[in-house]
């Protein structure tokens, strides 16, 4: 079923005395669970389209309807992970951090006033993005690896029904990013959001998603591929360096 | 931290010492710590040094209250619409460099002799830093938080509560360690100048009158006890403040 449907959408910026079109007349539709990378080089739109997808960015023709509403403003059912690894407050610990979308007027005293339920939730998450230990550490005194953590642990536990990712792995050394697209992978699966990925790293894109939105730079619409790899994804095998070309053919002929 | 706390105090005191017994400079102007120690025992004692203190700093928390209200209005103000901030950033600029005590003259002519006056220049000190580092807290706040607030549809009350504020308050919080500083300035200078009114003196009256009548170990007392006061007030209030807040934060508006 699709929930998240983009309709004739246009958005374009001020430059100089003309205008900058970045999106022409896009239509797109997710279905529930879905898991799209949007893909394509430095500054072709990539983040202005997850912005307008996630209500943070009016169109300027067209519209973005979620489970058939227009959407004006951002919803917490649909939580943002920024690729700035400091996004968290910091000034709450990380299970406050984590706590604060759905209990910020409780912070302080939310442990006892959580219900089992969302205790056990909370207990879950933290267990499952490996931050059990650090539950009482600030930010300022984590890795970016374990930020991008928090971040992820903090969107799951608003239960939302979206997820929209703007380069979350992008400044992480190699073993933390490959180690956090798999815990992503992992949690997805049995979470089953959609899933709104940005990236400009094609085997990463390859990897996680299973459609791909496309960009290139001269402003015609993004073209929508499916990703027909089998997972798990090995970026090693014949298939996968194969498909990879094609993708990086397909961005060189735009 | 405690040890590392009377280091200074005590290098201070035995280099005075030393410089006392080299005889440099005449005892009647450069006394010694003894003395100093013995007169400033008398003058606690007798609850001079004490009630003058209280006196200062009850004319410092006067002038807090209004000036914390007033700056976090104009902060708020000039966040909220250009047209105040014009107003408060031009007046800001103009106020701000000059010394209280310049105003002491038109303070006297406009509103008549007073304890008011004291009040009024020391708020004038601090109205002015808390204002800017208010407005500037405020203004810094990351886009990134904000944003994470309109994603979890925090209302006006919400986003101020629990984003806007704690996040300036490193920044509130620089303000007020500055207003403190200024404060005592203020205080202290306009007791020398203007005296005292009625029958009560604050410390700068204390200080002022001790070299009127040749007390020289008291006057240095005095002082003494001044910075003694900006030190515990240092280790013990403000910095463990900071432990708790700005340092844990992650420093990046640490201040000294």
């Amino acid at each position: 079923m699709s929930h998240l449907k983009v309709e004739n959408l246009s958005f374009s910026y001020p430059v100089g005395d003309g205008r900058h079109i970045v999106l022409e007349k896009l239509d797109l539709s997710a279905d529930k669970g879905d898991f799209i990378s949007i893909l394509g080089p430095s500054g072709c739109g990539k983040s202005t389209l997850l912005r307008l997808l996630s209500g943070f960015l009016r169109p300027e023709e067209g519209q973005v309807t979620l489970n058939g509403s227009i959407l004006s403003s951002p919803f917490p059912e649909g939580q943002m992970i920024f690729q700035d690894t400091n996004q968290l407050l910091p000034w709450l610990s990380v299970e406050n951090n984590i706590l604060f979308p759905r209990f910020r007027s409780l912070l302080g005293s939310a442990e006892k006033k959580l219900s089992e339920n969302d205790r056990l939730l909370l207990e879950t998450i933290m267990d499952k993005t490996g931050l059990l230990s650090f539950r009482h550490h600030f930010s300022a005194q984590l890795s970016g690896g374990l930020k991008q953590r928090v971040s992820l642990a903090r969107a799951i536990f608003a239960q939302p029904q979206i997820l929209f990712l703007d380069e979350p792995f992008v400044s992480l050394d190699a073993p933390s990013r490959y180690e956090l697209q798999n815990l992503l992978l992992n949690l997805w699966k049995k979470g089953g959001w959609t899933v709104f990925f940005v990236t400009h790293d094609i085997s990463e894109a390859l990897i996680l998603s299973d459609k791909m939105l496309l960009f290139t730079g001269d402003g015609k619409g993004p073209l929508l591929i499916t990703n027909f790899l089998e997972s798990p994804r090995d970026p090693h095998s014949e298939q996968f360096r194969k498909e990879k070309l094609r993708l990086y053919s397909l961005i060189d002929s735009l | 931290m405690k040890i590392r706390f009377l280091l200074w105090p005590a290098a201070f005191i035995l280099f005075w010492q030393l410089l006392y017994l080299l005889e440099i400079f005449p005892p009647l102007v450069f006394p010694s710590i003894w003395e100093i120690l013995r007169q400033t025992g008398a003058d606690l004692a007798s609850g001079e040094l004490i009630k003058g203190t209280l006196y200062s700093l009850l004319v410092i928390f006067a002038a807090f209250i209004p000036s914390l209200i007033g700056g976090f209005l104009m902060a708020f103000l000039s966040v909220k619409f250009s047209f105040s901030e014009r107003i408060t950033e031009t007046a800001a600029a103009l106020a701000h460099p000059l010394p209280g005590i310049a105003l002491l003259p038109i303070l006297i002519l406009w509103t008549g002799l007073g304890i008011h006056i004291i009040v009024l220049i020391v708020i004038h000190s601090v109205l002015w830093p808390f204002y800017i580092n208010i407005r500037s807290g405020f203004k810094d706040v990351p886009r990134l938080w904000l944003d994470f607030g309109k994603n979890n549809s925090l209302n006006g009350r919400e986003e101020f509560l629990y984003i806007l504020l704690p996040a300036a308050f490193p920044s509130i919080f620089a303000g007020v360690k500055i207003g403190w500083a200024r404060a005592w300035r203020a205080v202290i200078s306009a007791e020398m100048i203007f005296g005292t009114i009625g029958s009560a003196g604050g410390l700068g009256w204390f200080i002022y009158n001790k070299r009127i009548f040749m007390d020289t170990p008291g006057m240095y007392g005095g002082v003494f006890f001044l910075m003694l006061i900006g030190l515990v007030v240092e280790t013990f209030l403000f910095r463990k403040i900071e432990k708790r807040t700005a340092i844990r934060w992650g420093g990046t508006h640490v201040s000294s």
